[in-house]
């Protein structure tokens, strides 16, 4: 069991490498984040996978906080690089910026 | 055969992390650096989780895949407005090579002319070359592990590295945190907070997502601590996931952001510093040295200064991730 568990650690990693790909090509950055989300979601799963192989029951904690904070990033991702600002904001008086057009970026 | 799978693990890790590494700092696109720099962070928990140092995994988990992308991706879209804000104040003016058309360019265009490897390659073959050598005469040592494990009893705690760091090494860990509090400092001596650029974001799945996970999050810090006395976890891991509850919490209204009342604010930024500092110079009074703990009292001290070393870590990284001291705290 130990042997298949690693093999599908291993699988799981390869397939990180070749969602690099999406990272690295974009060509949106909506794309680009959505790929590095996968990626921490995948991260869990080897972790798990890891647990059980190794032996050692606190990579299950170490999954727990994984699992918690990638979403941190998608947060601030949504936030920073969602909707377009809307004109007449209070920030847009302040730093007197229009409405970007290119915030696909 | 699952030795060989071993290896076979860690030799695609380390493929990915040369390889993540390379294209994040070689990136002309900075979006792209901070998604691949996130990328690294989750490749580098899973070496240290190979390295067997759970601990560190932990730590890097906590905060090199959540906060520090968080933190990027904010600080490259204020960078982003400051850029466009002084675009916008000189609109007639020629552009400028070394001015704020430039930063934008450097933002988001593309690459500059490639440039020759030579100097690049000498220099990672010269400083392969004596790594190589430096490390080739290193002795096989077993390390500190039987010291630390024939002085367990005497700790006051369950788990060797907690022990180390709150005990047998108190200083190192008494002197990061007082590196975190100066960090703080120097932020806060560079200006008031300005306020964090954000897009709206329609729908429930924002404050649902929020809504839940907070929650989570606090319960699962408190639980890190708790675990920090015998298995992997503790204070600085513990601070990280309660300071990224904190985050989430600013990023979910960051236009009508609450204000910390300033004298309880800056007693929870310092109570670690403090705390710590005050044990270990009663320490000193009565008898074990400076930071040091009679055996009988170490748990609970230990317990204490974690306490409020998590406390005062989740503030400050909160606070550096505002960034600038309140508003309307002249202090």
């Amino acid at each position: 069991m130990t042997t298949f568990y690693l093999v599908a650690a291993i699988f799981l990693l390869a397939t990180i490498l070749l969602g690099l790909i999406r990272v690295l090509r974009g060509p949106g950055s909506g794309d680009r984040m959505l790929a590095a989300q996968l990626f921490g979601t995948t991260g869990v799963t080897i972790l798990l996978l890891l647990s059980m192989t190794l032996e050692t029951p606190a990579l299950v904690d170490v999954a727990l906080v994984f699992a918690l904070l990638a979403v941190v990033a998608a947060v601030a991702f949504v936030r920073q690089h969602g909707l377009p600002e809307p004109s007449g904001t209070p920030i847009h008086q302040r730093h007197g910026q229009k409405k970007d057009p290119d915030d696909d970026r | 055969m699952s030795d060989l799978l071993l290896v076979v693990f860690d030799l695609v890790l380390l493929v990915g992390l040369l390889g993540v590494a390379w294209r994040c700092l070689a990136s002309t696109d900075l979006f792209r650096a901070v998604v691949l720099f996130i990328t690294f962070g989750l490749l580098l928990a899973l070496a240290w989780v190979r390295l067997e140092a759970p601990d560190i995994a932990l730590a890097e988990a906590a905060i090199g895949a959540g906060i520090t992308g968080a933190l990027l991706l904010v600080t490259l879209e204020r960078l982003r407005s400051i850029v466009v804000e002084r675009r916008r104040g000189q609109p007639d003016e020629p552009p400028d090579p070394a001015g704020a058309d430039a930063l934008l360019h450097a933002l988001h265009d593309p690459p500059p002319p490639r440039r020759t490897f030579v100097p690049a390659l000498t220099f990672a073959l010269v400083v392969g070359g004596l790594m190589v050598t430096a490390l080739w005469h290193q002795p096989d040592a077993v390390g500190l592990e039987p010291v630390v494990d024939e002085h367990m009893d005497v700790s006051g705690v369950d788990h060797p590295i907690t022990a180390v760091l709150l005990n047998f090494r108190a200083y190192d860990t008494f002197l990061e945190l007082a590196i975190v509090l100066i960090a703080l400092l120097g932020a806060w001596s560079l200006g008031r907070y300005d306020r964090l650029p954000a897009r709206p974001a329609p729908g429930p799945i924002l404050p649902g997502t929020l809504r839940l996970l907070v929650p989570v999050a606090i319960v699962t810090g408190v639980y890190i601590l708790w675990a920090g006395s015998h298995a992997p976890g503790g204070a600085f891991q513990a601070g990280a996931i309660l300071g990224a509850a904190g985050i989430l919490l600013v990023l979910a209204r960051p236009r009508d952001l609450p204000m910390a009342p300033s004298s309880p604010l800056r007693l929870g930024l310092a109570a670690g510093v403090a705390l710590f500092l005050a044990i270990g110079i009663v320490g000193l009074l009565i008898g074990p040295g400076l930071l040091g703990y009679p055996p009988a009292w170490a748990y609970p001290l230990i317990i204490v200064i974690e306490v409020a070393a998590t406390l005062s870590i989740a503030l400050t990284l909160v606070a550096l991730f505002i960034a600038g001291r309140p508003a309307g705290d002249d202090r």
